[in-house]
């Protein structure tokens, strides 16, 4: 990736952690050589200000200077900047000029900087390059000094994503952990990460109202294994909004009211109406809704009283409502 | 000064005592919202204060929060009171007087106090200061933590008299039917006749009204969005006008003259004979359940709302 050196050095991709890293790395480099480093933030430079500072030297900076440019996207590149990049010496290395471009394409604009210098990009994965994903967790944990067991990559990735930044901090707490050298196991994984709840209590009562008993129940045990007992609340306003939509629209139905009108009572799309209320609502009767109501009053207040069993009481209540 | 407060004599006996000096004991008084507890408090200490003299300058100073000896702590906002609000007072309150005879502590929301407030409130009540008077006011002495009710001797404020509710609120509201309505509804606190007067709250009791109407015509869609409008007002406040109208309508046929809503009579009529004795008994009963429900738990008061009206209407 790396080229000659020169006054200019691009960076650019849409990877922000590994650029901040670079950034980094650059300035403790210059600090070795004693430059004076400047940054700046092409979102509020403008190419006048930019170019002033590149082209002018005050008395009382080092003879070594160093510019960093971030977010160099956003700066807009005019005649005047252009004619600057063309015509800088390529071996007049006094002012090292850093421009980093937050962007998976670096704009035409900056590629007369990179002839006169050196370029590094650092994009995100694909989300199918999943191999890559995980050498490279393993690759971050080897410079902390971490040895990752089996599926312990995978296990990462699962709970936070692509999201390098936040792989680098559980592994930087895994190293703690463990201690140096150490192996992490999947155990120590699973106690510093913070996975998000990949299923919300709305989507319970979603189930349990399209009668689909398995898939609510599953997802109540899923809710339960990411949130314990401080499931049962949400998932019981969540069936109780949930009731009293498919109630209105069930009612409506009955009455002969056209799905124009019956969206317009629910403040909903027509289109949202046909395909996700309407159907549901023909599952069930008035009679029933009203009931599964009443059901869900009782259940509230014993889930916020000092009922035991709340999660089985939730569970019937998912039953009764999904049977 | 005392002799303004009306009706209570219970409290008048205690403070007064208080105010010549032979009563020490802080006095936890509890009633209703808006049947002068604050305002015999107050009476009490500018008495006391003043020795008596009605031009001494203590009685305007009281008057605008600015007196050094007198220090009320009270819910901002409807809210709980914290420790913060606490401390500062408490430390003010326990020295030496410096223009009245005492230290004059109020604390309006005694009921209010979260647990570490009311702890510190209770080490200074453990250990009183000689010269510092407490005065702690409440709605209901449930609430109030049981180690403060026992060092403090409750006094009882009950409700106004219908009589003098309404010659007070016929200063403000001409209309003689209106006056009585809000008197009513009030039930003896004049504290929230002329708050009902103030804000005009009878919009909100018509809004409830409607609920009734909506839930008649058997339209669900309607009846919940009219709980929801109401919801952003203010839904407790909807219900206590929403029992009233409950009792009006159980009322009417037997005790014409007990009714609240005096201004929705012909209404009430014609709404009782489409709904029917024994629908409005189910009413009252289910009101009564929620009513009950929503005072020991934290509910979701619009759902419950809106089950208690779906079920008593279509079924």
């Amino acid at each position: 990736m790396a080229r000659s050196a020169g006054p200019f050095t691009v960076v650019y991709g849409d990877e922000g952690f590994l650029l901040d890293r670079a950034i980094e790395t650059k300035r403790l480099q210059w600090k070795q050589q004693k430059r004076s480093t400047t940054l700046l933030d092409g979102e509020s430079t403008t190419e006048g200000q930019f170019l002033a500072l590149c082209e002018t030297q005050s008395i009382f900076e080092d003879d070594l200077r160093a510019i960093v440019l971030d977010n160099a996207q956003e700066l807009k590149v005019g005649k005047r900047l252009e004619g600057y990049l063309t015509n800088k010496n390529p071996k007049d290395l006094s002012t090292i000029i850093l421009i980093v471009y937050r962007g998976a394409n670096l704009a035409k604009s900056w590629t007369e900087a990179v002839k006169k210098g050196s370029e590094e990009h650092y994009n995100k994965f694909k989300p199918w390059e999943l191999d890559k994903v995980y050498k490279r967790t393993v690759d971050e944990a080897k410079q902390l000094g971490l040895r990752l067991g089996k599926g312990v990559p995978e296990m990462l990735h699962y709970a936070l994503g692509d999201n390098l930044r936040s792989v680098v901090n559980e592994l930087r707490k895994l190293s703690y952990l463990v201690g140096p050298n150490g192996l992490v196991e999947k155990v120590d994984a699973a106690s510093v990460v913070a996975p998000d709840v990949p299923v919300e209590p709305w989507q319970v009562a979603e189930a349990a109202l399209s009668k689909n008993p398995v898939k609510a129940m599953n997802l109540v045990a899923l809710l339960h294994a990411y949130m314990g007992d401080g499931f049962v609340v949400p998932v019981t306003i969540g069936l109780q909004r949930q009731v009293e939509k498919i109630l209105v629209a069930r009612q409506m139905l009955d009455k002969g009211d056209a799905i124009s009108t019956i969206a317009a009572a629910m403040d909903k799309s027509e289109f949202f109406c046909q395909k996700n209320v309407i159907p549901v609502a023909r599952r069930h009767t008035v009679r029933e809704l009203l009931g599964h109501m009443n059901t869900l009053c009782k259940l509230e207040s014993r889930v916020k009283g000092a009922a035991r069993s709340k999660r089985t009481l939730v569970e019937l209540a998912v039953l009764s409502i999904a049977a | 000064m005392l002799n303004q407060v009306q009706e209570q004599t219970e409290g008048v006996r205690y403070l007064t005592k208080v105010v010549e000096g032979t009563y020490t004991s802080p006095l936890l008084l509890v009633g209703e919202e808006g049947v002068g507890k604050r305002f015999s408090v107050l009476q009490a200490i500018k008495q006391s204060a003043s020795q008596g003299n009605p031009e001494d300058p203590a009685i305007f100073q009281i008057d605008s929060k600015a007196h050094p000896d007198v220090s009320i702590i009270e819910s901002e906002g409807g809210k709980d009171i914290g420790i913060d609000a606490v401390r500062g007072v408490l430390s003010r309150a326990v020295t030496y007087p410096m223009m009245a005879p005492y230290k004059y502590l109020v604390v309006d929301g005694a009921d209010r106090l979260t647990i570490p407030a009311a702890n510190a409130i209770l080490k200074t009540l453990e250990e009183p200061p000689e010269k510092t008077r407490f005065f702690l006011i409440a709605e209901s002495s449930d609430r109030v933590i049981p180690t403060i009710r026992s060092r403090c001797s409750r006094v009882r404020y009950k409700r106004l008299s219908e009589k003098f509710v309404l010659e007070t609120v016929r200063n403000f509201v001409p209309d003689v039917t209106k006056s009585l309505v809000y008197t009513r509804l009030a039930e003896g606190s004049l504290g929230r006749a002329l708050y009902y007067f103030g804000s005009s709250r009878l919009g909100l009791r018509d809004r409830s009204f409607g609920l009734i109407k909506a839930g008649l015509s058997g339209d669900l869609s309607s009846l919940f969005s009219a709980v929801n409008n109401i919801g952003k007002e203010d839904l407790g406040l909807a219900l206590r006008f929403f029992e009233h109208l409950l009792y009006d309508l159980a009322m009417l046929p037997y005790a014409p003259d007990k009714v609240a809503n005096l201004d929705l009579v012909d209404e009430l009529q014609s709404v009782r004979s489409s709904l029917g004795d024994k629908r409005i008994r189910g009413l009252q009963r289910g009101l009564y359940d929620l009513l009950l429900r929503s005072r020991y738990t934290q509910i979701t008061l619009d759902f419950h709302v809106k089950t208690y009206l779906a079920l008593a209407f279509t079924e």
